[in-house]
């Protein structure tokens, strides 16, 4: 228990008066002769004892109304959990001034021995446990968080930057609310006070300064990713304790969504620093009960990095938060123009090229579920292509209602054909450069090699290794192709006879690289059972050559009599073709580290006519224009060699990193999505940019002489940020701590919050109710001694 | 002009400085008023007015009569049988209380002796007088002739209150000092226990006497009008006790009216008559139940 105005505490001593006006002026009763006194004598006795008695409670109770005055005008507070027991505290000795009232009267009026014995055993019970009770309450229970009353606050404005500040309702954003509250809560700090807007948990100063701590508030910005509440609560807790001034606040404003929340932790793992002696900590929530949202999420590319006049499938949901309604939906597909003037940075502001609407799709979105929509881009030209997705109507949230992509379009990288037949090679080769003059089974941007010379090849000068019917392998080449994979390269493995013998054909070293355990060699007898292939996946980019007419391509022409069984696939393949009739897949694409591995269980091209052995397909030579199986083959090696080691597309927070081409400049102005600019440099041969904190597009533009270079990548707010759903007040309580922190939502109510975290909670009003009623039972008594009859 | 009969009250009757004038007033309005009230029929004290004539005693002439008539009229009384009455008064310290301090216990009864003797005269009944506290203090030995009156107002005049008093004792003495049958009228507070005040007055009874009690106490000795915490004070014993006089009030009334209903009721076994007066009852009162009391006798 604390007072706000300790010094009026003196005043019990004014409880002193009754009595002493009591004992020193007690006016002597009228003297009167009066004959017929024995009369009187026979009911004197009693009256006499009860008045003494009644004069001696009147007494008590203007001395308890003197002190209870005193009292309550010294404010008393309390920690507002120990209201509760200090007001059954209060009761309890209500009851006992009852029970001593009772015990009084007993005495007086000469009750039977059972009655005087209850009713001052049941007085003294209840006075012992005022007394107990009490006494532990006042020295042992928590006292109210600050125990200074004035003077100076170190202040920490914690605001939470999270997506979900976007959101809009009464026309204003929760984060347009925070900085009004931000600012009004500055307003009231008194004078001197320290003040720290906490957005990041490092580099956190107090400052005196008021106007700048406004002005830095007004500044703050929602962000892509859920704020890190809980490491900012704890940089700004240690922040003020480590301040001088007596007085230390850490406001919190927030909407209270579950994303920023949620690294909170658990009981055993509760938030440091947080504790009620020292640092008062008050949530300030800004948030809205009901809310109604669709985000553009989960966006995902069938390839990043494309040939020129490639195609690009974008795929994403949209997700409806769990409080609106069934609505339909549009979403649009929109692309920047390449431009190689632009970015440029005008008046303060990026400016970019214009995009224009590709196409658009309806959407039926159920109520808390998503829909999900595909687009196709096609014919993308050389460069990055910033490609927008847009929801058609507005939403509460702005952030999430567009989505970013970007895809980058350079020529294909240079490939390796791995071969011992050397014409057959070189048909690959011609398939991988087909504008280009083959020279010694070789053409600019592809060599050929002996699958026995692969130990000297450095596979990281290639984007794509293809294998035709490659053998076994040694161990040492395996690991090396396996390293290239899980580092971006791609892998095409035409398998046919030379892997030799099914049953050893899983332990071989080429085994490692396969999409899974080879179970049987699939043999067609002579006369039919020949099998043909059948589209499995005919939205992955290997398939975009045929484009619609993958379905309808004339599989049944080109019949497979041979080809290895794999019945189970590892995790991450998946079979784009399979065969007619067994099912078993025939062509099958698995991602492995940042690459990818593309097996034909059937080669491709095969001779017509091989030594020795039976052909197994009729893939290349079942007719003079075998184009389905060729396109299938240029979806392949383009699928392959676009797969490269640059990734295009991040999620808010994560460091972006795009490959610095051989030849292209070493320095670059980034424009971030916030019409910042800051200057980036290559390091190591990659482009770094550790900062994407919001999302949008970031563009990158050389700098220097020569013919300028744009780059460019992608930032998307993740779905798992930008979900609606309020943590619970429990939730709080087990890692911020039980009475550790305070909740408000209204300016009255953080006033009265803070005003009972600094001070407890009062007593003063309970206090006069009791002053009252003493009031009443004095004028009541009083006025059966001092009856003036008329 | 205060008609007589407001001279039977007895804060007006007070007013009147000589004794002798305030007792003949005070009969005169008791008798006045005796013609327009029930009592009527008491005609036997008085029996019939007749035409003045010489011889007569001028002090007999009716005024009253005269203003209506306007003719001489005289009171003819009738002859009375030799019905001896002692008026007894008591001393007590406690007679001479009063709380509004206009008319004491003991004045109140002076005047009603007073009234009583000049009625008794005016009858031609022998009254004497006897005083009291602890022991019989003095006595006026009865006669019926008109010197009696001045001599018994003259030892009126003279009494005063002082001291305890002993009923007990002095009724002894009282009894054994009256020979033929008489008539006592006891004038007293009666501030002693019950049962000792009963024995002692039914001993003039036993003893063949008629006895009327007029037990006059104070207004407030009945009423208890204080207020707040008082102090009261015996003036017999001079103990003293503090009261919330609003607290006990109604349980000393009780009390009080528990007194005078023992007493009624004692006093009545022994057919003995029993008056209980207080200060401000008109004297009409006792002066009745005297009337009623001798007719009773006669």
């Amino acid at each position: 228990m604390t007072f706000l105005h300790v010094t009026l505490l003196a005043g019990l001593a004014l409880a002193s008066i009754p009595v002493l006006l009591h004992l020193t002026s007690k006016k002597p009763p009228q003297k009167l002769i009066f004959p017929a006194l024995r009369f009187v004598r026979q009911t004197a006795v009693t009256s006499e004892r009860g008045w003494k008695a009644k004069h001696w409670l009147l007494m008590a109770l203007r001395a308890l109304l003197v002190g209870l005055a005193a009292f309550a005008l010294a404010a008393p507070r309390v920690h507002s959990e120990m209201l509760a027991s200090f007001l059954s505290i209060g009761m309890m000795a209500g009851l006992a001034l009852l029970a001593t009232a009772a015990a009084m009267v007993s005495i007086v009026t000469r009750k039977s021995k059972s009655i005087l014995i209850t009713t001052c055993l049941v007085a003294a019970v209840l006075w012992l446990g005022v007394l107990g009770w009490g006494g532990y309450a006042i020295t042992k229970g928590k006292m109210p968080l600050v125990q200074a009353t004035s003077g100076p606050i170190a202040a920490a404005i914690v605001v939470d930057t999270s997506p979900t500040m976007d959101y809009r309702s009464s026309n204003q954003t929760r984060l347009e609310v925070a900085k009004e509250m931000g600012a009004w809560l500055i307003d009231r700090l008194p004078p001197e006070s320290q003040i720290a807007i906490v957005t990041t948990e490092q580099g956190l100063r107090l400052s005196p300064d008021r106007i700048t701590a406004e002005r830095q508030l007004s500044r703050v910005l929602t962000e892509g990713k859920a704020a890190p509440l809980r490491s900012r609560i704890e940089a700004a807790t240690e922040l003020v304790r480590n301040s001088k001034l007596e007085r230390r606040e850490v406001y919190i404003l927030t909407d209270l969504m579950s994303a920023a929340w949620r690294d909170l932790g658990d009981a055993q793992n509760s938030v440091k620093g947080v504790d009620p002696k020292g640092v008062l900590v008050q949530i300030v929530d800004v948030g809205v009960d009901k809310t109604q949202n669709f985000s553009l999420v989960d966006i995902k590319l069938s390839q990043q990095v494309v040939s020129p006049g490639g195609s690009v499938d974008v795929e994403g949901s949209v997700f409806s938060s769990s409080q609106t309604p069934d609505q339909q939906v549009t979403v649009e597909l929109w692309t920047e123009p390449i431009d190689r003037t632009l970015p440029l940075q005008k008046n303060g502001k990026t400016v970019t090229a214009e995009p224009s609407l590709i196409e658009r799709q309806i959407l039926e979105v159920p109520s808390g579920n998503s829909a999900k929509f595909r687009f196709t881009l096609r014919g993308l030209k050389r460069g990055t292509n910033h490609v927008h997705l847009k929801l058609g109507q507005p939403d509460p949230i702005g952030l999430d209602n567009v989505a970013h992509v970007a895809i980058e379009v350079r020529e294909q990288g240079k490939a390796l054909v791995v071969s011992d037949d050397r014409d057959l090679g070189s048909l690959l080769v011609a398939m991988v450069d087909p504008s280009a003059e083959i020279r010694d089974g070789k053409s600019s941007r592809c060599d050929q090699v002996d699958p026995f010379r692969l130990e000297t090849v450095d596979f990281t000068s290639y984007s794509s290794v293809l294998f035709l019917d490659p053998p076994g392998l040694t161990s040492t080449v395996v690991e090396r192709l396996s390293a290239f994979v899980d580092s971006g390269g791609g892998v095409l493995f035409l398998l046919g006879h030379r892997l030799g013998d099914p049953s050893k054909a899983n332990s071989l070293p080429i085994a490692k690289l396969l999409p899974g355990a080879i179970t049987q060699q699939f043999q067609s007898l002579s006369g039919g059972r020949e099998t043909n292939f059948a589209p499995v996946l005919l939205s992955h980019p290997i398939l975009h050559p045929l484009e619609k007419l993958a379905e309808d391509a004339p599989w049944a022409l080109y019949p497979v009599s041979r080809h290895w069984v794999f019945e189970k696939l590892n995790e991450n393949a998946s079979t784009i073709i399979r065969y007619t009739k067994s099912g078993f897949p025939a062509i099958i694409d698995e991602n492995r580290g940042a690459g990818k591995i593309v097996t034909w269980t059937t080669p491709i091209p095969e001779p017509t006519s091989p030594e020795g052995r039976d052909p197994w397909n009729q893939l290349w030579n079942a007719t003079d224009d075998p184009w389905p199986n060729f396109a299938l083959m240029i979806g392949s090696i383009r699928y392959l060699s676009g797969w490269g080691k640059n990734q295009l597309n991040y999620a808010v927070g994560q460091i972006a990193s795009l490959e610095n081409y051989s030849g292209d400049p070493e320095s670059y102005e980034l424009f971030a999505p916030d019409d910042e600019m800051m200057r980036v440099t290559v390091t190591n041969g990659n482009i770094m940019v550790p900062l994407t904190r919001r999302s949008g597009h970031y563009r990158l533009r050389s700098v220097g002489a020569g013919e300028s270079r744009v780059r460019g990548f992608a930032v998307n707010v993740m779905k798992e940020d930008l979900l609606l759903d309020r943590v619970p007040i429990e939730s709080l309580e087990s890692t911020l701590g039980k009475g550790m922190f305070r909740v408000a939502r209204q300016k009255n109510e953080v006033e009265s919050s803070v005003g009972e975290a600094r001070f407890g909670s009062e007593l003063y009003p309970f206090l006069m109710l009791i002053a009252a009623l003493l009031v009443i039972s004095e004028q009541a008594m009083s006025s059966r001694f001092y009856t003036i009859r008329l | 002009m205060v008609a007589v009969e407001q001279f039977l009250k007895p804060e007006l009757a007070s007013q009147i400085k000589r004794l002798d004038l305030r007792a003949q007033m005070i009969v005169r309005g008791f008798l006045q008023g005796m013609h327009a009230s029930p009592f009527h029929g008491f005609s036997v004290e008085f029996s019939e007015h007749r035409r003045y004539s010489v011889g007569d005693d001028p002090k007999d002439i009716d005024w009253l009569a005269y203003a209506k008539t306007d003719r001489y009229y005289v009171k003819k009384f009738e002859a009375e049988t030799n019905l001896t009455g002692y008026l007894v008064m008591d001393l007590s310290q406690s007679m001479g209380y009063t709380y509004r301090q206009q008319l004491t216990k003991f004045d109140y009864s002076i005047c009603l002796a007073a009234a009583l003797a000049y009625l008794m005269i005016m009858q031609q009944d022998p009254v004497g007088l006897v005083t009291f506290d602890t022991k019989i203090r003095a006595s006026v030995a009865p006669r019926s002739r008109r010197g009696q009156l001045p001599a018994i107002l003259s030892h009126l005049t003279k009494l005063k209150t002082a001291g305890p008093t002993d009923l007990p004792a002095t009724m002894s003495q009282l009894a054994a000092m009256m020979r033929h049958r008489s008539l006592v009228m006891l004038m007293s507070d009666l501030l002693a226990d019950v049962e000792p005040t009963l024995a002692a007055i039914r001993m003039l009874r036993h003893a063949g006497h008629d006895v009327i009690v007029f037990h006059v106490l104070d207004e407030a000795e009945v009423t208890f009008p204080f207020q707040g915490m008082v102090q009261l004070r015996d003036p017999e014993t001079g103990r003293d006790l503090s009261v919330n006089s609003d607290e006990i009030a109604t349980e000393y009334r009780e009390n009080i009216a528990t007194f005078r209903q023992q007493l009624a009721t004692g006093f009545q076994e022994s057919r003995i008559d029993y008056v209980p007066l207080d200060t401000s009852v008109p004297y009409d009162k006792a002066l009745t139940e005297y009337l009623l009391s001798r007719r009773g006798r006669c």
